[in-house]
This record gives structure tokens, sequence and C-alpha cells, in this order.
């Protein structure tokens, strides 16, 4: 899946091809929808695991009898690996556009999404977005784009609430906050937009920057160890995080509460990091077995069992957005009875994916605004407690009591 | 944020422990460069393969101690270098540059896939539970097992040293790079003599992995950076010269280390750079100018 043809022969094909795909896919067993997204290269993992949730859904769904407003029509899913570049997520996309794709569905990465969703734009084909949260991606007037997952944006506004709503459990004001980002565009939207929160909100902050992929953070751990804050920032991917969090432990640096965003509730982190020292991290969790979805009690345990069972190991960060997607998708082509595209868009924008349609994410349904964003995504906290995740924040997903301050590395060492 | 003195002396500390390790994989690539005229692109690939093999023997049923790990390790590092030059490289030692370059650079390219393949993308660490973690004098600290890899790969890199110069292995090699036709006049075997250098020199790249697997992220992908600290380490030694490319990888690792403190993170690499640049102006012969590399 690796192969791209950068002939222009092959762009013409894609463009012919457009013209005809409706009939060919109506004509077809089978109606095909594309995952592009991120398999191989430095996220590499956060895609693969989409796809993984992805086929679980398809399955699921031909199982049950395929579309049946198309005479039980089932669905195909084809991955497109983006390699976790822009320019070969944009080929892939004009390669599974011309290979007969209805619908795309990823894309780990914002950078590389803003390139996804352009070229499905100019070809009116929809794109229901999994892993991107760049607030971009929804503001540009498009209108074959779709998104589940929250918008930075979002996420940061109410970062300072549940921030407080956590202290505010053991009695405690968050007064100060240090916020480390990476240099590349996501670290640094993310840290314009959480600086800008904690002013908001009366709270002293200060930043220091690292560069992504480093071998060695001993430098910045240097210096965070001579801060003295009440919280830790930090934005970034997994492999950062575990270096970074290696760095505080050679370190000795402690702070009373550290959220890693991504980086905390990816399993990789705490197979990385091992589940002792990994012991009171606080990240994003968008999904999690333990809460269940309003009205779809035991679907989110369904689908994390059906996740380990066939892939052995625990769901990736984004893996129930590719779940909801390919769920979405079937919604909207049950509903539309066709692979128009154009009929598809209308009916996407007015679609509510409820808990009957299989919704498993921890609110109400999924449906999307005019801009195509989903009006319901929210973004919980989960924190690595006794070795498991646990929702701490907001407090109406939450499975615990917020562990503060988390363990010092003094107090993990003593207890090995 | 103060630049008091304890950053700097923090920052020193810290430089000199990656450094030892960047010397070691940079003695390896001049000694490959000065003796096979190869700019070897796979080097990197060959730390992460050091770190992985370091990784499956640690997670293996009976698990090995990573650093007793070195010792079959390096056995069998030599035995894939061996493998590697009479399998591969042997084929293009007498093609034009070009070809060797992207030959190289094509192999860095499979190797790391392979690792992919194998071991996938996620990050991963080799774990030693019961070590302590730091050394702490003063306000200063150092992290245990980075002085274990700093000290061990000066051990290696001193060995490597020696046994150049006092083995007949060594003569050998050095024979081989001085003038390769003339020491084959005289009875050096070309070939072996060739692949005992890769293999040697990369039993201690992939060593140098070994040694940094307890404390480095690793991933597929995580030599290229090692690959860089190499390169201007090797050429501030002056290309072939062992004990300049150990100095090297230790300017370098300081450099990096005096670089982060003053200019920040993200600007380290640029600094060592910078500097690797400044002095190919003044000094393009590198700091250790030598009539014979090995």
């Amino acid at each position: 899946m690796k192969f791209v043809n950068k002939n222009a022969g092959k762009r013409l094909f894609a463009a012919l091809a457009l013209v005809g795909v409706s009939s060919m896919a109506m004509a077809a067993d089978t109606i095909r929808i594309a995952s592009v997204d991120a398999m191989s290269g430095p996220v590499g993992n956060l895609g693969t695991d989409t796809y993984n949730a992805e086929q679980i859904a398809v399955d699921e769904i031909n199982a049950a009898g395929g579309i049946k407003s198309m005479g039980g029509a089932l669905l195909e899913l084809v991955p497109y690996d983006t390699e976790s570049k822009v320019q070969t997520g944009q080929l892939q996309t004009e390669r599974a556009i011309s290979e007969g794709a209805v619908m795309i569905l990823g894309t780990a990465q914002s950078s590389v999404t803003m390139g996804t969703t352009t070229v499905a734009e100019r070809a009116k084909i929809p794109h229901i977005v999994t892993g991107s949260a760049a607030d971009s991606i929804t503001d540009r007037g498009y209108k074959f784009t779709f998104r589940i997952l929250v918008t930075s944006t979002l996420v940061a506004s109410t970062y300072v609430q549940k921030l407080e709503e956590i202290f505010a459990q053991y009695g405690r004001k968050p007064e100060s906050v240090v916020v480390v980002f990476e240099d590349s565009a996501y670290g640094q939207s993310n840290s314009k937009r959480y600086t800008k929160a904690f002013g908001d909100a009366g709270i002293k902050y200060q930043e220091l920057s690292f560069k992504t992929g480093s071998t060695d953070l001993s430098g910045l751990a240097s210096r965070l160890r001579r801060v003295d804050a009440d919280a830790m920032i930090y934005a970034g991917y997994v492999k950062d995080v575990v270096t970074l969090v290696e760095a505080l432990r050679e370190a000795d640096v402690n702070f009373d509460y550290v959220n890693t965003s991504v980086g905390t509730t990816d399993p990789a982190f705490m197979k990385a990091i091992g589940a002792d020292d990994a012991e009171g991290y606080i990240g994003i969790q968008y999904f999690n077995p333990n809460v269940s979805a309003p009205g779809n009690p035991d679907g989110p345990q369904k689908f994390y069992d059906s996740y380990r069972e066939r892939f052995g190991r625990d769901p990736g960060l984004t893996s129930a957005m590719g779940y909801t997607a390919v769920r979405i998708a079937y919604k909207a082509l049950e509903a539309t009875g066709s692979t128009d595209p154009e009929a598809l868009r209308a009916v996407l924008a007015d679609l509510e994916l409820r808990p009957e349609d299989g919704h498993i994410l921890p609110y109400e349904s999924v449906k999307f605004d005019e801009t195509g964003q989903n009006v319901n995504a929210n973004s919980p906290w989960a924190q690595i407690i006794n070795g498991r995740l646990e929702i701490v924040a907001p407090a109406e997903n939450a499975t615990a009591k917020p562990l503060l301050p988390m363990p010092t590395w003094a107090e993990k060492e003593a207890k090995r | 944020m103060g630049y008091d003195i304890y950053y700097w002396l923090q920052a020193v500390v810290n430089g000199l422990m990656n450094g030892g390790v960047y010397a070691l994989i940079a003695v390896s690539m001049t000694l490959v460069f000065g003796v096979l005229r190869l700019v070897n692109f796979a080097h990197g690939a060959l730390v992460t393969v050091g770190m992985y093999l370091s990784l499956t023997l640690f997670e293996a049923p009976f698990g090995i101690n990573p650093y007793l790990a070195l010792i079959p390790g390096l056995a069998l590092l030599f035995g894939f270098g061996w493998v590697l030059y009479v399998g591969l490289l042997d084929r293009i030692m007498k093609a034009p540059l070009l070809m060797q370059l992207t030959f190289t650079l094509g192999l860095l390219v499979v190797l790391e896939a392979s690792m992919e393949m194998i071991w996938h993308n996620d990050p991963r660490r080799v774990r030693i539970v019961g070590m302590a973690s730091r050394i702490e004098f003063g306000e200063l600290y150092v992290s245990q097992s980075r002085l274990i890899a700093f000290v061990a790969a000066l051990v290696l890199a001193g060995l490597f040293w020696a046994m150049l110069r006092y083995t007949w292995r060594g003569a050998a090699i050095s024979a081989a790079a001085q003038n390769p036709d003339a020491a084959q006049l005289v009875g050096i075997p070309r070939r072996s003599t060739l692949a005992f250098t890769f293999a040697i020199a990369t039993a201690a790249t992939g060593a140098a992995g070994m040694l940094l697997a307890p404390f480095v992220t690793m991933f597929p992908y995580v030599g290229h950076s090692f690959l860089g600290a190499a390169f201007a380490a090797m050429v501030i030694g002056t290309e072939g010269n062992i004990l300049g490319a150990l100095v090297g990888g230790i300017l370098v690792g300081l450099a990096e280390a005096l670089g982060a403190t003053w200019m920040g993170d993200n600007y380290k690499d640029a600094f060592v750079f910078g500097m690797v640049l400044i002095m190919l102006i003044l000094r393009p012969e590198g700091l250790f100018r030598a009539k014979s590399g090995v």
C-alpha cells in the first residue's frame, strides 16, 4: 500500500474515474470507503490503531447484512498509508478517490488532514475526520469535511475548568503552571491557547520549549528541576513524552500534577515507561471502556473487548473515532440509499449518530454544525491510577477520584 | 529563567555523558570511512539495531541484563556486520561514489523498515528495575545508566584503538587503509580484512546502541539523530582519525548540551552544525590533521 504513483496521467485517470464513480459503486456488491491514515512513519501507531477499529465496525456492519437500502451491499474498507507525511496523504487521497472510494476517513495528524480534506473537497467526496484537532480543518468553509474529534480551542477552553475541578477536590487551587511545548505547529498552537486560557484565569505560567524527536531531554529536565509550579502541562506525541518522562526520572523532577495530553493515554506510554513509573500521569482520553456512553451502556466495553481480542492490545487514542467514523458512514449510506456524493453530503450534514446506531463515545450523540464540527465532542482526562487509566475529569464522566499530588519519583522507587 | 552556573555545570555533565556514546559511534564510522573509503549512511541504523538487540535479549524468557548482554551482543553484531559486508557491501567497493552513497542510503531505509516490521513503531525502552536512577553530588546529578554508558563507550573505544595499534589484524587494517594494493601484494587478504573492519565497526556501533537502550526512547528511526552527531564528530576530529573521532564525539556532546542551555533545546543541532561549518571554513582538515588516519 505504500506505492504512490506520481504520474500526471494518474491524476487524469482520477478525474475521469470520479465522473463514473457513483454508478460503478452501485453496480458492485461492495461500497468502498478509504481509511487514509498514518500507518507507518513517526505517528504510524496512531493511524494503525484507528484503522484497526474501523475494521471492527465494518465487519460488524457486514455481518449484520450490509447496507439494506442498497440491497445488502457490503462495506469494503481499504487502507491508504500516509506514511505520516503531508504530501503522501494528499496523493493517497487522490488514489483512494480514483479507486472508487465514496468516503474518506482519517487522519491522525492535523497537518496531513489539512491536505487530505482539501483533496476530498475538490473532488466533492465526503471526508470524516477522525484524529485531528487543529481548528483550521473546519475553519475553511469546506462542505465535505465532517469532524468527530474536538477542536484544539475547545480542549484549551475547558482546560482550566477541569484543572480547577481536580484541585478543588483537595481543597486547593492551581496557582502556577509550567507549559512545556514542542517546536512543531501542533505544539506551538497548543501552547498559545493554553497560555491564553491560564492568563485569563489568573494562573501564573511560564513556558519552556524543546525540539520534537529529541533523543535526550536532560537539558530540559535540569531546567524543570528548578521550576516551582503546581502543575506541568505538556502537549506532544507519545515518543517525546516517553523521552521527557525518562529525563524527569533521571533528574528527579516532581510536580503535583503532570498532564502530558495525548502522550499519557497512548497504550505505548505505559508499556515503555512501565505501569509503576507511569503512575499519576494525566492525559486526554477520548474513549474509555469504563465510561458508558449515555443510552448505550454496554457499547464501550463491547468495542474494547472486541478490539483486545482481535488485536491483542488496548485501543489507541483515536481508535474509537475510527469505529465511530465507520458507523457514521454506514448510517449515511443507509439513509441515502446511493453513493451520490452530494446526496451523501446532505445526509451527513443533518445526521445524528445515536446510541442505537453504535455510538460509543462518552456523550449523547455525534452531530455536526454548519462547519462540519461535531457539536458534542469533548476531551475527558484520564489519570493512570494503580496501573489503569481512570477518567478523572470532567466530573460527569469520572470513574475515579483524581490522585493529587501524584507520587514523587522517590515514592515510586521506594515501592519497587 | 536564570542562567546561573548550575545550568552550565549540569550541561557539561549531560554533554560529557552523551559525548562518550557519540565518540564510540564516530570512532567506528571514521574507521569505515578511513579503511573502506565508504560513507556509510546506514551507520545510524546500526545503532538502532543494537538498541533492539538489547531489548530483545532483555525481554527474552531468560532476560539478560543489558550490560551483560554486551558480551553475546558484540559477537552477534560482529557476525551481522561480517554478513552485511560479504553479502552486500563487498560488491560495491569498486563502484563510483554516487552508487556507493545510494547503496548505503538504501541500506539505511531497508534496515529501518525491517526493524519497523519486526518491532513496530511504538516507542520502547529497556527498563532496568532496581537500579538507582541517579547519583547526586551537591546540586548536580548524573543518571546512572548514562554514566555506565559513558565509561563503557570510552573503554570500548580504547580497546578498539588498542586493537588497531597492537594486533596483527590492526596492522593489516592500517596497511589496507594506507595502500590497499600494496597491502594485497604483501599478502594481506583484501576481502577478509575489509570484512573484519566493517564487522568490528558494526559491533562497536551496535554496542553504542546497546548502551543507549536503557535511557533513550527507541523506535525504528531513532538512529538518524546519532548519524548527524557522528558525522559532525568525524569531521571535527579529521576523517579517518580514531583519536580525533573520540575527541570529536565528546566535543559534539558538549556543544549540544551547552548550545541547548544557551539557545534552547530547539537550536542545539543548529549550534553543533554551525560550529562544524565554521570549523570547515577555518580549518577544513579538522582538528587532528594526520598523515595516516588509522
